[in-house]
C-alpha cells in the first residue's frame, strides 16, 4: 500500500457523507465510513484509535446538521467506552441437567439446568405465562436455597415474550458448588444428573490473506443491523489489499446474495448455493429445512480462552427449524447500539459443523451483559440434520477457534 | 502572521452574559468581548471563586480552538451544508458552556468586574429586538465545576458552542483556522504532518461544495492535489473528473472571503493589498488558461 493514505482515504469518504447529507436514510445500521474503517484497521492500513478519532469527528459533524438536540451525539457517546483490556476468562462450573417443572398460581416455570461455580449461581429456566392470560405478571424473582441452608434471592435475566421468557435466575452470592439439591421457591431440585460428555480442543485458523479474512469472518460475525460489506470492499480495494478483479469478491458477493432473507428477493427466491465456496455452501444446501429434532443437551463446556475471548457452552436446544445455543461470552460484548460508529472489538463467529459435513451459522438472540461477561442464546441455522450423530460448535476468532464436540443424543 | 483578514468584513454575535446582552466582535482577526472593559480581571476574578463570565468564557473557548483542526471537520462546508445549531443544544453538552434563554427585555450594558461581584444570581436576559441571532446565556457553575469537566467533553462543549455562534462567527472561525494552518503549512520547519489528512480532507470537502455550486449539480468527483503556495494553481476535467493542483491557502483566501465563484467563474487564487482591490485568478466553465478578475470595493 506504498500510496494509500487510509486516513485520508476514509476522511474524504466524510466529506461526502457531509456533502451528500447522506447516511441519514440508513437507518441505525453502520455508516459506510465505519465498514470502510473496519477494513483498513483489519489489514493494518490504519490504527483502530486514528479510526476511531476520526470516526468520532464525522459522527459529531454529521450530528450537528441532522439532529439539533444532539440526541445521537449523546447516545453514542455512552456506547464509545473502551473495551475492557483484558479478558476475565471464565471459570469452570459443574452445570446440572435438571428438567423439571413447578407449576405456579399464573405461569408454569420449566427448570433446564442448574450452574453452580465458587462464584455464582444460575438456574436456567423457561417461564411461561398463563397461556389464557399471557400478560399477566413478569419474568419470576425467586429465594435459592441449598443443602447447607443458605437462601438466596435470585434474579431473572432473560428476554422473551409475554408468551415465554427464557433466562436465568441468578443470586447475587453462590450456593455451595457441591449441593446435592437446591430449593427453589421451596421446590427441591435434586442435583443427581449428569451434563452430556464433550470434547474441548483448540483449532488454529488457516493462514489467509489478511484482506480474504476479514471479509469471510465479516460475513460471519453476528449482526444487530443491516449491514453493508460494500464500503469494505470497496477501501479494501482502494488500498491494493484486493484486486478489484479477485475471484474472492464474487464469492463474498454470491454469500451476502444467497444469504438474504427471502422477501428481499426481487425473484421471490433466493439463488442456490452452486458457486459458493464451503463452509457457506453446506450452510445454504439446509437453508429454509424444517426436520431438525427436537431435544436438548446440557454440556457446560469452558474450553481455555483464545484470542481474547473465554466462551462457556451451558446447553443446546434443537427444534424443528433452528437450534439454540446457551453461552457465556467474555468479555462482555453486547448488542451494537443504534447509530453507532464505532469500530471496537470484533465479535466472535458462531460456526458449528455436523459429521455429515453440514456447516450451520449463530447469530446473537436474546442477550445480556454485565461488566465481565455476556450471555444469552446463539440462534443457528438452518434445522440441525435429523441423521447428525455428533456435532461440533466452533465459536472462532480472528486466528484460532474452539471446538467442542459432542454426540447428539436423539440419533443414538 | 500576515494580516490574513484583510478583506473579511467585522462580524458580531450576541450572548446573553449574566443579566445581560453582549456582544462579540470579530475584526481584523480577533474576537473582543466589547461590553466588558477588562476580560484579564474577569478571568482573575473567576479563578478567586466569582461567577464566570459567558463573553470571557467565549473568549477563552476560541483561543482553545482558532488553531484547532476539528473546526474545519464540524463547520459547514458552505451555503448547502447549513449546520442545526439551536440555541438550545448548547446547554446539553455541558455546564460550562453558554445556554439559550427565550425573548425577554435586556438591554445591553456594559459591565465592570466591580459589577460582576456583586452579583448573586442570575436571571433570564433576551435578545434584543432585531439582533436575528440566538441569545446563549451562561449557567451559572463555579471554577470548580469547570475544572471537574473532563477534557474531550470540554472541546467538545467548546466547539458546540463556537459553531452554534450567530452573526458569522462560525464563519470566522473557519478562517481563522485555515489561515493559521495555511501559514504554518508554509513554514519549512513546522512539519504538521499528523494534521495533513484533515486538512486537506476538509478542503476537499469545501471545494467539492463550491465546484458543485458553481457547476449546478451534485456528485462532483474531484481530486484535491495540495500544492506550495506560490505554485500555479490549477482546474482541470477529464472524463467527468475534476483535478484541482491548489494550495492549502485557497481555503482562507478565497473560500472563507465567499470568491469560490465570481462572476460564473471559478476563482483559484486571490490577492489584495489593502482588502479593497482585490485580483482573483480564475477559469470559465471551459476550464480554459486562468484569466484574472480584478474586482475592487469602494473606500469606506
Amino acid at each position: 500500500m506504498p500510496d494509500f493514505e487510509a486516513e485520508l482515504y476514509l476522511r474524504l469518504m466524510g466529506e461526502r457523507t457531509l456533502l451528500a447529507r447522506g447516511d441519514q436514510t440508513r437507518g441505525a445500521g453502520r455508516p459506510a465510513i465505519a465498514e470502510a474503517a473496519m477494513a483498513l484497521i483489519a489489514i493494518g492500513a490504519i490504527e483502530s484509535d486514528c479510526a476511531e478519532s476520526l470516526l468520532d469527528e464525522y459522527r459529531f459533524a454529521a450530528t450537528l446538521r441532522q439532529d439539533p438536540q444532539l440526541r445521537r451525539y449523546g447516545v453514542l457517546g455512552a456506547t464509545l467506552r473502551p473495551d475492557p483490556s483484558e479478558t476475565k476468562a471464565l471459570k469452570p462450573r459443574r452445570v446440572v441437567p435438571c428438567a423439571h417443572t413447578i407449576e405456579q398460581s399464573k405461569a408454569r416455570l420449566h427448570v433446564r439446568y442448574v450452574s453452580l461455580s465458587e462464584e455464582a449461581t444460575a438456574v436456567a429456566v423457561t417461564w411461561y405465562p398463563d397461556a389464557s392470560n399471557p400478560r399477566s405478571g413478569g419474568p419470576p424473582q425467586a429465594s435459592l436455597t441449598d443443602d447447607r441452608g443458605t437462601t438466596e434471592a435470585a434474579r431473572f435475566e432473560g428476554g422473551g415474550s409475554t408468551y415465554g421468557m427464557h433466562g436465568r435466575l441468578t443470586t447475587a452470592r453462590p450456593l455451595a458448588p457441591d449441593t446435592s439439591w437446591i430449593e427453589l421457591d421451596g421446590t427441591r431440585l435434586e442435583l443427581t444428573a449428569h451434563a452430556s460428555s464433550f470434547e474441548v480442543t483448540s483449532e488454529r485458523l488457516p493462514e489467509q490473506d489478511p484482506a480474504h479474512r476479514y471479509l469471510w469472518q465479516r460475513l460471519a460475525e453476528p449482526k444487530d443491523f443491516e449491514e453493508d460489506v460494500e464500503p469494505a470492499i470497496a477501501a479494501l480495494v482502494a488500498a491494493g489489499a484486493v484486486s478489484g478483479d479477485d475471484p474472492l469478491l464474487a464469492e463474498v458477493r454470491a454469500v451476502l446474495e444467497a444469504m438474504r432473507p427471502v422477501a428481499n428477493h426481487p425473484s421471490g427466491s433466493p439463488p442456490g448455493p452452486n458457486g459458493v465456496p464451503e463452509p457457506w455452501q453446506s450452510l445454504l444446501a439446509r437453508s429454509g429445512s424444517d426436520d431438525g429434532p427436537s431435544g436438548a443437551i446440557v454440556l457446560g463446556a469452558v474450553p481455555p480462552a483464545f484470542d481474547d475471548f473465554s466462551v462457556a457452552v451451558l446447553e443446546l436446544e434443537s427444534g424443528p427449524s433452528r437450534f439454540t445455543v446457551d453461552v457465556e461470552v467474555a468479555p462482555a460484548v453486547g448488542r451494537r447500539m443504534p447509530y453507532d460508529w464505532g469500530v471496537g472489538r470484533r465479535q466472535l463467529a458462531w460456526w458449528a459443523r455436523d459429521d455429515r459435513g453440514s456447516h450451520y451459522l449463530g447469530h446473537r438472540g436474546n442477550w445480556s451483559y454485565s461488566s465481565d461477561f455476556g450471555h444469552g442464546l446463539i440462534d443457528f441455522r438452518p434445522a440441525l440434520d435429523p441423521q447428525a450423530a455428533r456435532l461440533e460448535l466452533m465459536p472462532t476468532g480472528q486466528t484460532t477457534r474452539a471446538v467442542i464436540s459432542f454426540s447428539l443424543p436423539w440419533t443414538a | 502572521m500576515s494580516a490574513w483578514w484583510l478583506g473579511l468584513p467585522a462580524a458580531q454575535a450576541t450572548v446573553a452574559c449574566g443579566d445581560h446582552v453582549h456582544r462579540l466582535r470579530w475584526e481584523a482577526g480577533a474576537l473582543a468581548a466589547i461590553d466588558h472593559e477588562d476580560p484579564e480581571a474577569e478571568r482573575a476574578l473567576a479563578a478567586l471563586g466569582g461567577d464566570r463570565c459567558t463573553c470571557v468564557e467565549v473568549l477563552d473557548a476560541w483561543e482553545r480552538h482558532h488553531h484547532d483542526p476539528r473546526v474545519l471537520v464540524l463547520a459547514s462546508r458552505g451555503p448547502a451544508d447549513p449546520i442545526a445549531a439551536q440555541a438550545d443544544w448548547i446547554a446539553r453538552l455541558g455546564p460550562v458552556m453558554p445556554r439559550p434563554v427565550p425573548p425577554a427585555a435586556a438591554p445591553p450594558g456594559r459591565v465592570t468586574p466591580r459589577q460582576l461581584l456583586r452579583r448573586t444570581g442570575r436571571r433570564r436576559a433576551a435578545a434584543p429586538a432585531g439582533t436575528g441571532h440566538a441569545p446563549i446565556v451562561s449557567a451559572a457553575v463555579t471554577p470548580l465545576a469547570a475544572t471537574a469537566i473532563p477534557m474531550g467533553t470540554r472541546a467538545e462543549n467548546d466547539l458546540v458552542a463556537l459553531l452554534g455562534l450567530g452573526g458569522g462567527l462560525q464563519d470566522r472561525l473557519v478562517a481563522t483556522v485555515a489561515a493559521g494552518w495555511a501559514e504554518r503549512l508554509g513554514q519549512a520547519d513546522a512539519a504538521p504532518d499528523g494534521a495533513l489528512p484533515a486538512l486537506h480532507a476538509s478542503m476537499q470537502g469545501r471545494l467539492s461544495g463550491a465546484l458543485e455550486s458553481w457547476l449546478g449539480r451534485a456528485g462532483v468527483e474531484l481530486e484535491l492535489d495540495l500544492i506550495e503556495a506560490g505554485h500555479a494553481p490549477a482546474l482541470t476535467e477529464s472524463d467527468g473528473a475534476f483535478r484541482a493542483e491548489l494550495p492549502f491557502a485557497w481555503l482562507a483566501q478565497v473560500w472563507s472571503r465567499g470568491l469560490a465563484s465570481v462572476m460564473g467563474r471559478f476563482c483559484l487564487a486571490a490577492k489584495t493589498d489593502d482588502g479593497r482591490a482585490w485580483t482573483l485568478t480564475t477559469v470559465g466553465p471551459d476550464l480554459g488558461p486562468p484569466a484574472p478578475v480584478r474586482i475592487e470595493l469602494p473606500a469606506s
